[in-house]
């Protein structure tokens, strides 16, 4: 109950200027934003890049947030997507072969997931990592992402069957 | 039905929806869909370990926070006069910074603390979510048959097999207090969840005590003036996305839970409700406040002024004013067969107490007559 206080309190700092309040919440989103990005573009200097983009919206027009629709931190979310999805399309061509998997021996479930991750087109993709990892419901991604609660649904299950496949088919097969 | 005409409704039962009873009959008697879908968790749990992985990296800058409306040019090429004193002192005030800015970048993404307090004389629980850091402070005020509960808790430091906790606490006596009296102002307890000034009045003469829990175990707090809270929780590297994992995700049929909840009307998204509840009570209920449009009862027995709507898992589906309603909840609202009859009360306002910008926030579970109580206060 404290931490919607704390997040009303926030907002209204965020609006007043307040740079101690920012750089609070800066500490406490910014490894998990990056995280996104990172998986969302496949490339580290440019989701570095896209977040502090990000933040500097959020810093800069903070009246864009409607504390009726979302958290702070799913405007941010949303904010990184919208910029993310704009960088891809400026640099998919070069940044595609980048973020492609890497041929050779792959050894734990973790990197046969970071690569069948990487398989999949930027969209679904950071759809899974948003409610998977980062645990927006539907409702909350069709705020952030300005679609429909049941385009998010089908989208997500579109996106599961991707990866699944993908997964599944670069998975070793287990000793019997 | 066959898989093909199926695999949507797996994807929808992997994101915890009720599905047909022809849909589940089919999962529950096919290989391949059962396959499917614990693919679907395992996809998840991979996932997350490979964000637990990445997180390791800390951000490595901070954005320029440039001041809002200021024209940064003229500013910044203007001569103006400074005295000596007054530039030493703002060289002095930039190390400060640059050693704070490093200790920050140091300190980024510190463990969370998520924790369920629970009152075992009601059942009724919240959960919560802290850092050591955090100004936040878990709070729970359980309205019990006899008594009223009051607990605030604060981390004062996070780490993974031991949490250091200050704990303050208080009970409300029964009665009817003097209206305007300090015992009064207590007793609008519905204070705490509105205003940090609310909290602080309660528990303004209570003595804080230092516990150290320990990460899975219970601890029993015993409460100033009699009673006890019990604790429980578990420390996380990444903010954990809801506490489902505090609340029964197969509640008893005369139990409700609310947690990470939403509520539409028609196609309307009125906004996510904060907090988390459950209790099991005569007339299990619980109260959100979703301003501008009012606040919402729902209980499981029929209560005065109530509609009929319709539970079925986490979904609570009601008619009122020519609109139709959706409550989404993480969890499972009530136990027992579904779908099930609901009842539900719109008050036209949050409780007074909250003052003219109520949250987006649970007010208040447990029996029907305190929940509709606290919509008063």
């Amino acid at each position: 109950m404290a931490t919607v206080e704390h997040e009303q309190e926030l907002w209204e700092r965020l609006r007043r200027g307040d740079t101690e309040a920012f750089a609070g919440f800066y500490r406490q989103h910014a490894t998990h934003l990056q995280g996104f990005l990172r998986h969302y573009l496949g490339d580290a200097k440019a989701a570095e890049d896209v977040a502090q983009e990000a933040f500097l919206q959020l810093w800069r027009h903070p009246n864009g947030f409607n504390p009726a629709r979302a958290t702070l931190k799913a405007y941010l979310f949303g904010i990184a997507a919208k910029r993310a999805a704009d960088w891809w399309r400026r640099c998919a061509r070069e940044e595609r072969a980048v973020a492609s998997p890497q041929a050779g021996f792959r050894t734990d479930a973790a990197t046969l997931m970071e690569d069948a991750l990487a398989r999949l087109e930027p969209e679904p993709r950071s759809l899974l990592w948003l409610r998977e990892v980062e645990g927006y419901s539907c409702a909350e991604l069709a705020v952030m992402l300005d679609i429909p609660p049941g385009t998010v649904k089908s989208r997500l299950f579109a996106a599961r069957e991707q990866l699944r496949r993908i997964w599944r088919g670069e998975k070793p097969q287990e000793e019997s | 039905m066959n898989c093909q005409e199926v695999q949507p409704f797996v994807s929808a039962l992997h994101e915890g929806e009720s599905v047909s009873r022809e849909a589940a009959d089919h999962i529950r008697n096919c290989s391949a869909c059962r396959a499917q879908l614990e693919d679907y968790a395992r996809m998840g749990v991979e996932l997350r370990l490979l964000a637990s992985s990445a997180s390791e990296e800390v951000p490595t800058r901070l954005p320029h926070l440039p001041l809002r409306g200021r024209r940064w040019r003229p500013t910044l090429t203007a001569r103006v006069l400074v005295p000596r004193f007054a530039l030493g002192a703002g060289v002095f005030v930039i190390l400060g910074l640059s050693v704070g800015l490093g200790w920050m970048r140091a300190q980024s993404g510190g463990l969370w603390f998520q924790f369920d307090l629970n009152n075992p004389a009601t059942y009724a629980r919240v959960g919560c979510l802290i850092q050591a850091d955090d100004p936040a402070q878990g709070g729970f005020l359980s309205a019990g048959p006899h008594k009223q509960i009051g607990i605030r808790v604060k981390a004062l430091d996070v780490h993974n097999d031991v949490v250091r906790l200050m704990v303050r606490t208080r009970v409300f006596e029964p009665g009817e207090p003097v209206p305007g009296s300090a015992e009064d102002k207590a007793a609008s307890y519905q204070a705490a969840m509105g205003s940090r000034e609310g909290i602080d009045r309660i528990f303004a003469n209570t003595t804080p005590r230092e516990f150290d829990y320990v990460p899975g175990r219970t601890l029993e707090i015993p409460v100033e003036g009699g009673g006890k809270i019990l604790l429980t929780g578990a420390v996380f590297k990444l903010r954990p996305s809801f506490s489902a994992e505090w609340f029964p995700v197969t509640p008893k049929s005369d139990e409700v839970v609310l947690s990470k909840a939403a509520l539409v009307r028609g196609s309307e998204f009125l906004g996510e409700v904060q907090g988390s509840g459950s209790a099991q009570a005569t007339n299990s209920a619980f109260g959100i406040c979703v301003p501008p449009v009012g606040a919402f009862v729902f209980a499981l027995k029929p209560f005065e002024g109530a509609v009929q709507g319709v539970v079925e898992f986490g979904e609570a589906r009601f008619k009122m004013d020519g609109y139709s309603y959706t409550l989404f909840s993480a969890t499972p609202i009530t136990g027992g067969q579904q779908p099930r009859e609901i009842w539900v009360y719109r008050g036209q306002n949050c409780p007074p107490s909250w003052g003219p910008a109520p949250p987006h926030h649970i007010f208040g579970v447990g029996d029907v007559s305190n929940v509709l109580d606290a919509l008063r206060k």
